[in-house]
């Protein structure tokens, strides 16, 4: 979405269709944010992307979201408005920070905006931002939509400010991946409060740290008194034969489905009304929660001594995301019967498997396929190339969290029960992530593994942000890029080779001599992404139908621009054929055919 | 199109569902896009939402689209997509269950055979699946937009021609056809844009029965 942004004499009267991501931005815009940092994460990425557009706002890729927190702490220090942005298994990395912050409070206002994403579309766990706002004790706002987004966001400062707390606005896939309308107004600048020294309450030594612990506590209790009568809490009268307590896009799929219940709705989710809840329940015959993604209301309300039944979560899913259906079906199974019907004429069918692949021209092809020829160990690490798990690559072994995979070589090469060479493979934003500081102590301990950085030179997965090393900010200007080579040496490796990684001789020679080294060895890809920024595309590949036997071996490079054709050769062979308008002339295919039948198409 | 009011204020929803398929690259976006901005020209309000983490690496992008008043989820219930507008065979196939009693389907007859079929031995589904689509009283439209395209000088142009189709569709005459012109126009620069706004009426004319 980077490049639409709104700038602010565009469009401020009437609606403009943003998704929930844009509206954010946006949001922090008219809030008078000054300083905004992020790490790239679906489906939270756009928010920064979108913030960096606004010339007002310094807007910043940080090397992680602990350095984001930190970022964003010390530009609130500094007395201004901040917005940090993550998505949800971010916030994991940038906890120990967020606990010390809500232990000191902020200066300027600071919003903290988590990206959860129900049913996993593309994350490691489903985990819910709400019970990380009851573990840091700070308030969590869930928005609704994209103009509940921008709106909420002001808000989220307002409550900041007020209570001396950092604040998490907590959006979700459907949100930040829907677009819905949403009325823009001017941006209010805020006035700089300045840095003002104050140790007792910024220095967390435990002698302060433990008067702040009284701070905390106190406020959670002025803020749960605020959860009662704070508007951010909607209660919408209908039938009461059945009340529905809600948030986020489940909100909107009970007023779909059954807009004859009375619902109360949760823009302030933590710390719940407990006695605004506790009347609703009492006026309604049938009380239902319906919430993503874990039944947070639903405890709460429990521990808050709510002892009405309550139809909750187990009626509707196990595990995953909601939608409408799931919503409709649940509450029929709890007795309820929506006025609305259901008519589905067909049954759903399975369909095709089509897991996303490694696109035409992909730079890690080559490393996997070769690593799948030596069948060394492959410890994994998260982005693009995480996707050679799959077949026909199926070429990683684990994968666990951003910057494991080195830790992991590290550690199963320690327990000496591997029969064969450790190697682990890391993108170069995952290695700038969290790489850096388990690849010293493989330096540290002199581990004898392959470390392989797959350097595209970009945040390929989320869609080719920026990074330190490469070159150029958030907003697009250029910068000075970290050289790998470098850095590597600088923590302490001694054997360290950059290679052609479309060169699939050079990739295996390269791996066999490291592999020989004692201590760590490092070796540096230097194939750009064949996607981004720029789209690389040189003379194709072209199946000579007259050499290719039909053996198939260039199926399983795993290559969207191949596919096998119902053409034969004279055995009877069914010949493959090279998509013109998609290869982009890597020439991986060329090389592992055994019959060079494939060749460059001029 | 007049604002029903329920009992406690909030407008009672009404309006146009379209549940867009297809493979990552082929489209489905652009024509959501084009959808949801021809009906805010038209005064309507409109919702769509998409998950596309994984769309430019040959996945599964579905979109819905809901235009009209008082729109509540950005989501489409089971059953009740008025329209499904498939860029691809397989996947049509694959959401059937979306679509509404009387409701049309729109299917660009391309199919888009991922490697891993091969590699695991799968087979493409044949298009039995739509047999009992007429006694449901479900429409379908199938043509092969993307040879059309080609003819029309661009492959590009099966996005351009299926939302022309679409656009032409009775149930979407809550939006009226210079809405659509003026979003087509909005999209591109000056040559292409006459050449989309050209595909869009081609396939305005697509004979639908």
């Amino acid at each position: 979405m980077a490049g639409k942004a709104l700038k602010k004499d565009q469009k401020i009267e009437g609606r403009v269709l943003l998704n929930g991501n844009e509206a954010i931005a946006r949001g922090a815009y008219e809030a008078g944010v000054v300083v905004a940092a992020s790490y790239p994460g679906t489906p939270g990425t756009e928010i920064l992307a979108n913030v960096a557009q606004y010339e007002e706002i310094r807007a910043d890729w940080a090397s992680n979201e602990k350095t984001a927190m930190e970022i964003g702490i010390g530009a609130a220090m500094g007395g201004v408005r901040v917005m940090v942005s993550m998505k949800q298994q971010g916030i994991n990395v940038a906890l120990d920070p967020l606990i010390n912050w809500s232990h000191t409070g902020t200066n300027g206002g600071f919003v903290l905006a988590i990206a959860d994403d129900p049913g996993q579309h593309s994350s490691q766990t489903e985990d819910d931002s709400r019970m990380i706002a009851k573990f840091a004790r700070v308030p969590c706002l869930d928005v609704y939509d994209s103009q509940s987004a921008k709106d909420y966001v002001g808000r989220a400062f307002e409550i900041s400010e007020r209570f001396d707390t950092p604040v998490i606005l907590r959006t979700y896939t459907r949100v930040a991946h829907a677009k819905s309308p949403v009325d823009l107004y001017p941006r209010v600048e805020q006035e700089a409060k300045g840095f003002i020294r104050n140790p007792p309450k910024w220095v967390v030594v435990p002698g302060n740290a433990v008067k702040r612990e009284t701070v905390v506590i106190d406020r959670l209790n002025e803020l749960k008194a605020y959860a009662e009568e704070t508007d951010l809490n909607v209660i919408e009268w209908a039938s009461k034969d059945v009340g529905i307590v809600t948030s986020g896009a489940a909100y909107q799929y009970v007023k779909y489905v059954m807009p004859e219940a009375s619902t109360f709705r949760l823009g302030f989710s933590f710390p719940i009304p407990a006695e605004r809840l506790r009347e609703f329940a009492s006026k309604v015959n049938k009380l239902v929660v319906i919430e993503e993604t874990r039944p947070f209301f639903e405890e709460e309300m429990k521990i808050a001594g709510i002892t009405k039944e309550i139809i909750g979560r187990s009626f509707f899913v196990k595990q995953g995301e909601l939608n409408p259906y799931l919503v409709h079906q649940g509450l029929v199974k709890a007795g309820i019967k929506p006025k609305r019907p259901v008519s589905v004429v067909a049954e759903p069918q399975p369909g095709l498997l089509r897991p996303p692949l490694m696109c035409a021209g992909c730079p890690h092809r080559g490393i996997y396929y070769v690593i799948k020829k030596l069948d060394y160990h492959s410890l994994g690490d998260i982005g693009c190339y995480t996707l050679s798990v799959l077949p026909p690559l199926a070429s990683m072994h684990t994968a666990i969290c951003m910057g494991a995979s080195i830790g992991n070589a590290v550690g199963l090469a320690k327990a000496g029960t591997s029969d064969r060479p450790v190697i682990a493979t890391i993108g170069d934003s995952t290695f700038l992530h969290s790489g850096i500081t388990p690849l010293l102590d493989a330096v540290y301990n002199q581990s004898d593994i392959v470390l392989i950085i797959m350097d595209n030179r970009a945040t390929a997965m989320t869609g080719g942000q920026g990074h330190a090393a490469c070159g150029r900010t958030a907003k697009g200007t250029e910068s000075v890029a970290v050289d790998f080579e470098d850095l590597v040496r600088g923590l302490g490796v001694k054997w360290v080779r950059k290679i052609d990684n479309y060169n699939m001789k050079r990739i295996r020679a390269a791996i066999e001599e490291a592999v020989e080294f004692k201590g760590p060895a490092v070796i540096i890809n230097t194939r750009p992404c064949a996607l981004m920024p720029k789209k690389i595309s040189t003379t194709p590949y072209i199946v000579n139908e007259e050499k290719c036997v039909g053996c198939h071996t260039c199926m399983d490079v795993g290559c969207p621009a191949i596919s096998v054709t119902e053409r034969l050769t004279k055995k009877g062979k069914e010949i493959v054929n090279i998509d013109q308008m998609v290869c982009t002339g890597c020439s991986i295919c060329a090389q592992v055919c055994p019959s060079k039948a494939i060749q460059l198409s001029e | 199109m007049p604002k029903k009011k329920r009992q406690n204020g909030l407008v009672e929803e009404s309006g146009v569902n379209v549940f867009i398929v297809g493979v990552g690259g082929q489209g489905v976006i652009a024509a959501s896009e084009i959808i949801c901005d021809a009906a805010m020209r038209a005064g309507l309000e409109a919702k769509k939402s998409e998950v596309h983490g994984m769309s430019q690496r040959g996945g599964v992008v579905t979109s819905h689209v809901r235009v009209g008043t008082g729109i509540t989820s950005p989501l489409i219930l089971d059953g009740e997509a008025d329209i499904m507008l498939a860029f691809e065979q397989a996947e049509a196939l694959r959401w059937l269950h979306f679509v509404k009693p009387g409701g049309s389907i729109i299917v660009n007859e391309q199919k888009i055979v991922p490697p891993i079929a091969f590699t695991l031995g799968l087979k493409y589904p044949d298009d039995s699946g739509f047999d009992t689509l007429k006694e449901r009283k479900i429409r379908l439209i199938k043509l092969d937009a993307f040879s059309w395209a080609s003819k029309l000088g661009d492959p590009r142009f099966v996005n351009t021609i299926l939302t022309g189709l679409l656009s032409a569709l009775p149930e979407m005459n809550i939006i009226p056809n210079e809405y659509w012109i003026d979003s087509i126009k909005s999209r591109f620069a000056k040559k292409m844009m006459a050449e989309n706004v050209k595909a869009f009426k081609e396939g305005q004319k697509y004979k639908t029965s």
